[in-house]
């Protein structure tokens, strides 16, 4: 067959594909659009018949994929743009496709008749360039809406982790013992310490407890979660994904740092009950909004945490001795001034530490809000950073579990 | 173009052997493998425990990384482009894991369309349509923990759905199930293959295999030894029968007595509780029945019946020579 022939087929086909779908035969449809396939792969219209069939998601790729071999196609980018809600901005640009609408929504492909906007992405799909505009603009406002719609997927990935993982945890008795029995435990024992000391203490041991509640949840609950994962065979799931695993783990570790908040608000009313009044926080929106940053910054931490656990199974078996030399290095129960000078440096690369010395310093009162500052933008900064290194560790230790085939124990 | 091409595939597991001197061993899992997937076709692989099947689909589902060749989906690259394969495949592998137990059926799929990046407006009304195609439209708000293995192998199928995918990867996807529950996963394939989805099927069973494959490549030790449809790999046998003679107590020397006639292809043997059968492929059929009864003088004989030789036989033919 020579390549003519190939393009004849192909055209044939495509077209047959594209009636297909105007009168609703979804099968052949899909069956001719294939057949047209086979003959040329790049066959445009082939490609807007499968995506027309599509569910959203994979509706999307299809449409990417037409831009990645023609980045001008009016139709992949005025499809894309209605799969985004971005009616707005299309027809501001004068890219609005438009065609005659069929009952069931799909439009007939080759009608190039002015007519209104249509609704349906499928029928958008399948319209005809509108009256030959082309800009320059359009790679460009494609890759706009593409990056806008990958925001707007992270986020739902993550809120939707972090409710199921919410729920997950409600029935798991090691997670409730890790985020409050042991944290209640460690400030019950700080309370009878310093108990002669009087009322400043106590609100630094309960956001001292409170703080190593959030990182023995982070440490252990969040890295044990994705072993938990590849036990359960859904570390795969995961994994074969379109969804980045990252953004899958920021979603869990946000669910397990803020149910640990918990712990802070159970120390705060047992040591209210030893001391017999409630304890004083000296700047309370200070220290809620260095409660937020906290919670940012121990979930990007978790973010560096959990690609080892991905790439060794093994790594649980080191987790514990890692949890006491961070409650000493960040200062969670004690000044780090008690510390050799050598370790130092140390603290300072680890956002718990700024996030103690923020929440100390809010609930106490002993610092000016400068030094706060500087703490919220330290945890900002080193959150950002954990963020970077994390995603690279990820691409890394992925790899390498995809390598060694260690995703899975079976 | 093919919904799926595989070149030459390699995939080599090394493993440590030894404490103090550890030495590294090799093994091939799958050994330069090559096959295409037509758009809308129904691929079965075939192939004993351990011939690397699930491996060939860990490969194409973009979970293992080949040694050496070429793999690509829809046009995709498996190693090189792995995100535009995971938004246009599903996959499920056999058995009940793989799943959040302690999570409704409903949240499950939930959860994985929002991971697959299916509009919420759209999983809102696939996910009642999807448990109700697999039949758990009634425990959808139950713990999976409390369904049994044939519904958590459904709720699979209905999470692979999900996202409407192109191709779709089922590895074994009935192991375990009691027949019902196969016969019933079955009736589930064969919806999905006249909505023209490409399917690259695994599985165990030959008569899944036959009835519900378009082709079927056999293989063997890593290696592909046959591709064909169905019908062609039964022709490989045609020129042999089965004869099936049932035996009270064999010795194993008689056996190996029966193999050297020259009327017999091949012997094997099945236990059936105080039983055997044996499974002499022979070209003479129903002719050279005397023969074998005269070689099998002095053990009791049962039941003995002639019959064309089935997908089975070809299969086990076919690993057979391969060894």
């Amino acid at each position: 067959m020579t390549g003519d022939d190939a393009l004849s087929r192909a055209d044939a086909s495509s077209r047959n594909a594209r009636k297909a779908l105007a009168r609703g035969d979804r099968t052949n449809a899909r069956r001719a659009a294939f057949l047209a396939l086979e003959s040329d792969p790049t066959c445009e219209l082939a490609w807007l018949v499968l995506a027309a069939l599509a569910d959203p998601p994979a509706r999307r790729n299809y449409l990417e994929h037409i831009l990645a071999v023609n980045s001008k196609s009016q139709r992949a980018i005025n499809a894309l743009k209605v799969e985004t809600g971005e009616r707005r901005m299309l027809e501001r640009a004068h890219f609005v496709s438009r065609g005659n609408r069929s009952p069931d929504g799909v439009s007939a492909i080759e009608d190039t008749k002015p007519h209104k906007s249509v609704r349906t992405p499928a029928s958008i799909v399948a319209k005809g360039a509108p009256n030959g505009v082309e800009s320059s603009a359009a790679p460009i406002t494609a890759s706009f809406v593409r990056a806008k719609q990958n925001l707007v997927q992270d986020l739902r990935v993550v809120a939707t982790s972090c409710e199921m993982a919410l729920k997950h945890a409600a029935t798991d008795s090691f997670i409730i013992f890790a985020v409050f029995v042991q944290p209640l435990i460690i400030a019950l024992l700080g309370l009878y310490m310093l108990r002669e000391r009087g009322g400043d203490y106590a609100i630094f041991v309960v956001v001292g407890s409170g703080l190593t509640g959030l990182w023995s949840s982070l440490l252990f609950v969040s890295g044990g979660a994705l072993n938990q994962e590849r036990w359960s065979g859904t570390l795969e799931s995961l994994v074969g994904m379109p969804t980045s695993l990252e953004v899958i783990v920021f979603g869990k570790n946000l669910a397990y740092v803020t149910q640990s908040l918990g712990s802070m608000v159970l120390a705060y009313a047992l040591a209210s009950v030893l001391f017999g009044t409630p304890l004083r926080i000296a700047q309370p929106l200070v220290f809620l909004a260095s409660i937020v940053l906290t919670t940012v910054s121990f979930v990007c931490l978790g973010l560096l945490l959990a690609p080892m656990f991905v790439a060794n199974p093994d790594i649980r078996n080191f987790v514990n001795a890692l949890e006491y030399p961070m409650y000493i290095l960040a200062g969670f129960l004690f000044p780090i001034a008690l510390l050799p000078g050598w370790t130092t440096p140390l603290s300072y690369v680890l956002a718990p530490y700024w996030a103690a010395e923020a929440l100390h310093a809010a609930s106490t009162g002993t610092a000016a809000l400068s030094n706060i500052a500087l703490d919220w933008g330290m945890l900002l900064v080193l959150g950002a950073a954990y963020v970077l290194i994390g995603r690279w560790l990820f691409r890394v230790f992925l790899r390498k579990a995809r390598q060694d085939a260690t995703l899975d124990f079976f | 173009m093919n919904a799926i091409e595989v070149k030459g595939l390699r995939r080599v597991y090394k493993a440590t052997i030894g404490v103090i001197r550890r030495k590294v061993k090799e093994v091939e899992a799958v050994d330069d493998i090559s096959f295409n997937v037509a758009g809308g076709e129904l691929f079965g692989l075939l192939g004993p425990n351990g011939a690397g099947k699930t491996t060939t689909v860990k490969m194409l589902t973009t979970l293992l990384l080949p040694t050496s060749g070429t793999a690509r989906v829809l046009g995709y690259d498996v190693v090189e482009t792995p995100g535009p394969v995971r938004s246009r495949i599903g996959f499920i592998f056999g058995g009940e894991r793989g799943l959040y137990w302690r999570l409704s059926g409903n949240d499950n799929l939930r959860y994985f369309a929002s991971l697959y990046h299916v509009d919420p407006d759209v999983a809102h009304q696939r996910i009642p349509y999807l448990m109700d195609m697999v039949g758990l439209h009634d425990r959808g708000n139950e713990k999976v923990e409390g369904y049994s293995r044939g519904m958590k192998q459904r709720l699979h199928i209905a999470r692979t759905l999900l996202h409407d995918p192109e191709v779709l990867f089922l590895d074994e996807p009935t192991i375990g199930l009691d027949p019902v529950g196969a016969r019933e996963l079955r009736q589930v394939v064969r919806n999905l293959q006249s909505e023209s989805k490409t399917i690259l099927l695994t599985t165990h069973y030959m008569f899944e295999a036959d009835s519900l494959c378009d082709r079927i490549a056999v293989i063997n030790h890593g290696r592909i030894v046959a591709m064909d449809t169905p019908s062609g790999l039964k022709k490989n046998v045609s020129d042999l029968s089965v004869i099936e003679i049932e035996v009270f107590g064999i010795p194993d020397e008689m056996v190996e007595t029966l193999r050297q006639r020259p009327s017999v292809h091949s012997v094997s043997v099945e236990n059936r509780d105080q039983r055997q059968a044996l499974l002499i492929h022979s070209p003479l059929g129903s002719e050279a029945v005397p023969d074998l009864l005269a070689s099998l003088n002095g053990t009791r004989v049962g039941k003995v019946t002639v019959r064309e030789p089935t997908l089975e036989d070809a299969y086990v033919r076919l690993v057979a020579e391969t060894g």
